[in-house]
């Protein structure tokens, strides 16, 4: 029975996958988008607060540096020896400052003018130093703190000044020229990660410290003006950012609210969330290969489940095929097993129902046999009634003609030969065969039948071919009666071509296909086919050629194939025929190859 | 139409600044840029090391293998006359570049505008392979017998004398000195112009440890107190004071010297340390118009390299030094042809001079930091690796396609 494939998304298998994987990954998914969506929350957060930790801490330490140097001066401008007019000991104190503490890069005494007492400078010392108007508030006592400046040298510098006081009165001044690379080392040491930026900047945004040194040295300006904004008004925080270069940035920044500088430590957002994303990325994997994990798992799980369903529906179709033979295996003891139990007692009460039905089909035939047969044997009775009584009547002449007795007496005893004739087959019919099975090798059968029969074929014009895919093929068959069938198929088709033609034969496994099973051995049967390029069967005589007497051939008896029929069917087996007027036929007998399990 | 001129003017100044810069890197391309401290060489002494010979690149000269383009205090630029050797791309002009100090030196390398340079400072180097990938910076033993010391003028009559000079020895905190500028690179401290490794050193020489009590008797032993209390040795009024001269711009020296400076400030010594370029003291050194220079000079082991620096004793030489026993010492080893039998009169004379101090033996330095733009260049160091090539022997990297 051809029924149409049932498309993908309408199979029982999709559905209870698509079920599965769908109540394994829409949980799963959710889950896993909550999980990094924290993580990467909590990831971003602890790299924020770190950045500007170190960002506020840069800030802190450059800030006490510079105080340090301030309270460095304080306290070297109240040592005595500035008071007098030691110069010797004012140098050995200022050099000796200058060499413990690299912070300052000179230090010069100055008088209440500014013109330079002693100086730790080694160039010609200058005569006066420039000091912007501080000079005034310097000696009011008021300290002074320059803007950063760069040297010619492209060092970030400051002037710092302190006054040299004896009596509360202002003797002098020690000025400083405080060297800030220092905070060089710190930003260097400050940079977070491989592409990181650590950098200072002043209120103009020129970097005086930056981890990269050249941006220093070519006199580089910080661009982001929300943050030099932010710095300005005091304000630390972090941003993210894009910079000239098209790289979004994550800055922390923080003012020196003193020196009116911001210390910004930034990096690349694709490295500070590197962690996170490929957290995140880590998670989606498991998420994916999750799934897949769940719907492969589905996939089998259901597959096992619709195992026996599907031995069911196929076993459904071979019955409804005609195969009553056929058994469900069964696979499980759950309800499907249950169903397919009940469908195996169903088939075994319909094969016992056929065979009544057969039976009673039998004696139907004999009855219509009966008539037939009491017609065709009358005749031959009253033709040898007329020719008994003229041979009786020949007998009485006085002169006898021998001739005509020996005529009269052959048409007797052909009649008689034809009914005895009519009388055995009737016989074959009416007594259902009785197989005696044995292991045959069905090939080798074919072979001596073609053997037997070749002396005829070939002054026909016919070829014989071979077609064996199973050479070895054996089935439990009664030897003798099937050779009839082979030869009586064999001589229907030689009938059919009397211009001459080829007959093939064949010898294969036919394996029923079942929808997504695998083949149940007992299914198996063995095809033994021949075609020919005979004239072909008309379609409206296929339905009739294993009726019995039924024949268009001009000596046809309309047994062979009725005959070949029952003795197939007597094996288990069945016979197909598939024709075309003008093009051949191919009658295939199928024989099962083990007994089916009840 | 003001503002359309500005932004006209503006535009053309930033393409000719490009197109110049352009051509300075089309021209740096095939030229070789070395930047040297113009505290440490002469410029007018600078000389390149070539097969035909050494030849001093700002000078001039047909047989030369090169050709000076421009000559100044601050740069030298020579052509060479052929830059296509043994199949090699070899730069075809060499640009030697002044710096006043090591600073402006590191600047200019981190960005990235000289291809070869020599620091002493183990910061700087540092500074420079931390901020440059391009640059290989490459520790190297600088020449052996290069010595850091501090010789005296003999015309001075303060400095004649030996106690002045042994307490100057004695005032000299080397070991402060060792800890604050020379522990990273490393360095020997020294007693005489040979270090302790080589085969004619001599056994026996004082070290002149820092000794301030020692160097104070020895110098009031010569007279030298303070009598008008102003911190500062004098003697018949005159106070103990002279100048000292050393390398401009090298980090190294200024360190040491505001250490020596301190010292002998402590002892009452008014030393007036003074900077100057390698071509000023020259020029001093030649004029005689110098007390005391603190510099780095290579010695070789014969009699001969140490006539050259101190003079045959007699007042000859730059430092009119005078001992008879040195001089008798020199002429007899210089007699002597064989190397062997000069060593006796080698290692006396190393005990002549430690005794008489007229050089303040510091240290050698082992190690000296050679950068190198190993993006431009390769055979730039010779198979052993401890040592550079001559620059025409630097062949230039070809250019990624």
């Amino acid at each position: 029975m051809n029924l149409p494939r049932i498309k993908i998304r309408d199979r029982l298998l999709t559905r209870l996958l698509v079920s599965h994987i769908f109540l394994v990954t829409v949980p799963l998914f959710l889950t896993g988008n909550i999980l990094t969506n924290t993580a990467q929350e909590a990831v971003e957060r602890t790299v924020l607060e770190r950045n500007l930790e170190f960002a506020r801490r840069s800030t802190a330490l450059i800030e006490s540096s510079v105080e340090k140097a301030r309270d460095i001066l304080r306290l070297i401008a109240q040592q005595p020896v500035f008071y007098g007019d030691d110069r010797i000991g004012k140098e050995l104190m200022i050099n000796s400052m200058v060499n413990e503490f690299s912070l300052f890069k000179m230090i010069a005494i100055l008088d209440t003018t500014g013109i330079v007492l002693a100086s730790t400078a080694y160039e010609t010392p200058e005569r006066s130093i420039t000091t912007d108007g501080s000079m005034l508030a310097l000696a009011k006592g008021q300290r002074h703190i320059s803007e950063v400046y760069v040297s010619q040298e492209l060092l970030p510098l400051m002037n710092l000044a302190e006054t040299i006081r004896l009596h509360n009165e202002v003797i002098g001044v020690l000025w400083a020229v405080v060297d800030l690379t220092a905070m060089w080392a710190l930003v260097d040491n400050n940079v977070v990660g491989e592409h990181g930026e650590a950098f200072i900047f002043r209120a103009d945004g020129q970097f005086i410290a930056h981890s990269d040194r050249r941006k220093v040295y070519m006199r580089s300006h910080f661009e982001e003006q929300d943050i030099i904004q932010a710095v300005a008004a005091d304000s630390g925080a972090h941003k993210i950012y894009v910079n000239r270069d098209g790289v979004e940035m994550i800055a922390a920044f923080a003012p020196m609210k003193d020196l009116d500088w911001g210390a910004v430590i930034q990096q690349p957002t694709s490295e500070a969330f590197a962690s996170a994303r490929k957290m995140r990325l880590q998670i989606l994997i498991l998420m994916i290969s999750g799934s897949a994990v769940a719907a492969l798992i589905a996939f089998f799980y259901t597959r096992q489940i619709l195992k026996p369903v599907q031995l069911l529906v196929s076993g459904i179709d071979r019955i409804a095929a005609g195969e009553l033979r056929q058994r469900i295996q069964i696979l499980s003891k759950d309800e499907i097993g249950r169903l397919a139990e009940r469908f195996n007692s169903m088939t075994a009460r319909l094969q016992e129902i056929q065979y009544k039905l057969k039976r009673t089909e039998r004696l139907e035939t004999l009855g219509k046999l009966s008539s037939v047969i009491s017609h065709e044997i009358r005749n031959p009775l009253n033709s040898m009634v007329i020719n008994m009584q003229l041979l009786r009547r020949e007998f009485s002449k006085p002169r006898r003609d021998l001739k005509k007795m020996e005529h009269y007496h052959q048409v007797v005893a052909s009649e008689i030969k034809r009914v005895d004739g009519l009388v055995s087959n009737f016989l074959l019919i009416a007594k259902p065969p009785k197989l005696e099975k044995a292991d045959c090798k069905l090939t080798k059968l074919l072979d001596e039948m073609i053997t037997v029969q070749m002396p005829n074929v070939l002054p026909k014009g016919i070829r014989v071919e071979r077609d064996y895919d199973e050479p070895n093929l054996t089935a439990l068959v009664d030897e003798k009666k099937l050779y009839q069938v082979f030869l009586n198929v064999f001589l229907n088709a030689v009938e059919s071509m009397q211009g001459g033609g080829k007959i093939i034969l064949g010898v294969r496994k036919h394996t029923p296909t079942i929808t997504g099973e695998e083949e149940a051995p007992e299914a198996m049967m063995a095809a033994v086919s021949f075609s020919d390029t005979g004239g072909g069967i008309p379609p409206e005589d296929l339905n009739h050629i294993f009726d019995f007497y039924y024949s268009k051939k001009e000596h046809g008896t309309g047994i062979g194939l009725s005959l070949a029929q029952q003795i197939v069917e007597e094996h288990g087996g069945f016979i197909k025929v598939k024709s075309r007027v003008g093009a051949g036929s191919e009658f295939t007998i199928f024989l099962p190859l083990r007994k089916p399990t009840l | 139409m003001r503002i359309a001129g500005f932004v006209l003017l503006g535009g053309a100044q930033f393409l000719a600044t490009c197109a110049a810069a352009q051509t300075q890197r089309q021209m740096s391309r095939n030229t070789l840029i070395i930047g040297i401290l113009s505290g440490e060489s002469d410029y007018r002494l600078v000389e390149l090391a070539t097969p035909d010979g050494t030849f001093q690149v700002s000078g001039f000269g047909n047989s030369r293998p090169f050709e000076t383009i421009e000559s100044s205090q601050s740069h030298i630029l020579i052509r060479l006359k052929t830059d296509e050797r043994d199949g090699g791309v070899y730069p075809n002009k060499i640009e030697y570049r002044f710096f006043a100090n090591e600073r402006s030196l590191v600047t200019a390398i981190i960005l990235e505008e000289i291809d070869n340079a020599r620091v002493d400072g183990a910061a700087s180097a540092q500074e420079i392979s931390r901020h440059s990938r391009i640059y290989r910076v490459q520790p190297l033993p600088p020449p052996r017998y290069t010595v850091s010391l501090i010789f005296y003028n003999f015309s001075n009559a303060i400095l004649r004398s030996r106690s002045v000079r042994q307490a100057l020895a004695y005032g000299i905190n080397r070991e402060e000195i060792y800890k604050r500028t020379l522990s990273e690179s490393g360095a020997d401290m020294l007693r005489g112009p040979f270090d302790e490794d080589s085969k004619i050193y001599a056994p026996g020489m004082k070290d002149y440890d820092y000794d301030p009590k020692k160097a104070i008797a020895l110098l009031s032993s010569d007279g030298w107190r303070d009598t008008d209390r102003d911190n500062i040795l004098d003697r018949d009024g005159q106070p103990l004071r002279f100048r000292l001269f050393f390398p401009d711009g090298l980090t190294v020296e200024e360190q040491m010297v505001r250490q020596i400076k301190i010292d002998w400030l402590r002892l009452g010594i008014d030393v007036q340390p003074i900077p100057l370029t390698a071509s000023a003291l020259n020029d001093k050194l030649k004029s005689g118009d110098f007390d005391a220079v603190l510099q780095k000079h290579q010695f070789e082991e014969t009699p001969e390299s140490l006539e050259a620096f101190f003079g045959d004793g007699l007042g000859s030489g730059q430092l009119k030094y005078v001992n008879p026993n040195y001089n008798r010492t020199l002429v007899s080893s210089k007699r002597l042809k064989d190397n062997k039998a000069q060593m006796p009169s080698l290692q006396r004379l190393q005990l002549i001079l430690n005794e008489d101090q007229p050089a303040a033996f510091l240290y050698s330095q082992w190690n000296t930091y050679y950068i190198v733009n190993h993006a431009k260049f390769d055979n730039y160091l010779n198979l052993a690796g401890r040592q550079l090539r001559p620059f025409l022997e630097w062949r230039l990297r070809r250019p990624t396609p």
